[in-house]
């Protein structure tokens, strides 16, 4: 069997591994890099809890190759934050409770990151725009919204 | 499985003539990787070619638009001159799925999928476009209308790869519009969905017309007999509203999981009068 050569700067360090042809960026961040932030929704790319950015841009790392990650950049929920500085967003989502059972909360903090980085004052109709393909269960949307408005109020650090 | 990621357009093509039917061609993934995971897809190679090169690019000419089969859905969303002069395609892109499935998707695997539910098909059929097709022994157009045979099934053949879809120039007075009726405004299939595209004349009077249905039948399809009610017509709200009475001759809906026939059937009138209303908006705009 052949498998797929990727090298890859994940979270700002450059990676190299070798990846089954078929094998998700999902897998490849969960399993072999045990990067477990990333979570496993409904593996359909229909759920938005995997969301990465992929370039600067969000997927659904559950559809997409690992093997198309080759020569691109990703950042994970991981990649955001130090055990001492928490990313802003997560700072904002935790002081209004955005989150109950928190399964959404990394893909969904990945899909505001991305927006506020191309677009640092949006409306709220543009959060919930750019949160839309990530689904909170629990329906903690309200929490979720004033959590990013307050981080572009603030200026993204 | 092998896995193969050639860098040209030829040496794709090359690769699946020697893989001989057994091996499937990636791009996007978002639907493939599914079927491999979970729908029993075994290929005995995997052909990535989501990075052949020159494939990603909509330029617009006196002849109209080009859109590369690698452009992704995301790409279109927001594209002036899409939201300008090919209105329909932006509306369908914009309610594509997902911003992160968009990111992924591309415009000819949309097409390729051949869902009959897929909102990339009726406002390109509305808009008159066709698809490029490569083989080995060269190049040929289809158009849209001609191209899909049923759920994932479509006239291209084994060897052969979309390079390209084509949108001739609208010209002036023209207008098109794509509305769908879902549950929810994402990451949703829609129940029906129409799209239009006019071109009227200087009292009004529809000179050209194409309408294409979505979630209504086995594959897209025009409605035909909408088109030909419409020829000639002048374009008031009362002909638009007959037009929605006779889209109910052009397809004979089924109940699935997310409606049933007669829902369906009593929703294609309301979407045909929507979009139809809308593509006149353009077309006077």
């Amino acid at each position: 069997m052949t498998k797929a050569e990727v090298r890859a700067t994940i979270n700002g360090r450059e990676r190299e591994l070798r990846v089954d042809p078929w094998r998700t960026l999902l897998e490849m961040l969960r399993d072999d890099l045990e990067l477990t932030g990333t979570k496993l929704g409904c593996e359909a790319g229909e759920c938005g809890a995997c969301t990465v950015l992929l370039d600067g841009k969000p997927v659904v790392s559950c559809v997409t190759l690992a093997a198309d990650a080759d020569g691109r950049t990703i950042e994970t929920i991981e990649g955001i934050s130090t055990p001492e500085h928490l990313h802003p967003l997560q700072d904002e989502f935790l002081k209004l409770s955005a989150f109950q059972c928190g399964y959404c909360a990394p893909g969904m903090i990945m899909s505001s990151k991305a927006l506020l980085e191309h677009n640092p004052n949006p409306t709220e109709g543009e959060i919930r725009d750019a949160i839309a393909g990530n689904l909170c269960r629990c329906t903690a949307y309200v929490g979720i919204v004033k959590a990013i408005q307050n981080v572009a109020a603030e200026g993204v650090s | 499985m092998d896995y193969l990621r050639p860098q040209t357009v030829a040496e794709a093509l090359a690769a699946i003539a020697q893989a001989g039917g057994t091996a499937t061609v990636i791009a996007g993934g978002t639907d493939i990787i599914g079927d491999i995971k979970f729908r029993g897809l075994k290929p005995t190679a995997l052909i990535n070619i989501n990075r052949l090169e020159g494939l990603r690019y909509i330029t617009e000419d006196a002849s109209g638009l080009r859109i590369g089969a690698l452009t992704n859905i995301q790409e279109l969303v927001g594209n002036p001159i899409i939201a300008k002069s090919y209105t329909a395609l932006g509306d369908a892109a914009e309610r594509f799925a997902s911003l992160q499935v968009r990111n992924l998707a591309t415009v000819a695997g949309s097409l390729g999928r051949a869902s009959p539910g897929g909102d990339m098909a009726p406002p390109l059929m509305a808009l008159g476009a066709s698809v490029i097709a490569v083989s080995p022994s060269g190049e040929r157009e289809i158009d849209l209308a001609d191209f899909f045979l049923g759920p994932r099934r479509t006239v291209l053949q084994p060897g052969e790869l979309m390079r390209e879809i084509r949108i001739p120039a609208p010209g002036p007075r023209s207008g098109s519009a794509y509305a769908r009726l879902s549950y929810r405004d994402v990451l949703d299939l829609c129940i029906v969905g129409v799209a239009s595209g006019i071109k009227l004349d200087a009292g009004n009077r529809v000179t050209s017309a194409r309408l294409a249905l979505g979630s209504v039948a086995p594959r897209p399809v025009r409605a035909a007999n909408v088109e030909a009610f419409l020829l000639g017509k002048e374009l008031t709200d009362e002909v638009i509203r007959e037009a929605g009475n006779v889209s109910s001759q052009d397809a004979n809906p089924i109940t699935d999981q997310r409606a049933s026939a007669e829902y369906r059937k009593q929703m294609m009138p309301v979407l045909t009068r929507r979009s139809l209303a809308r593509a006149r908006d353009a077309a006077q705009g």
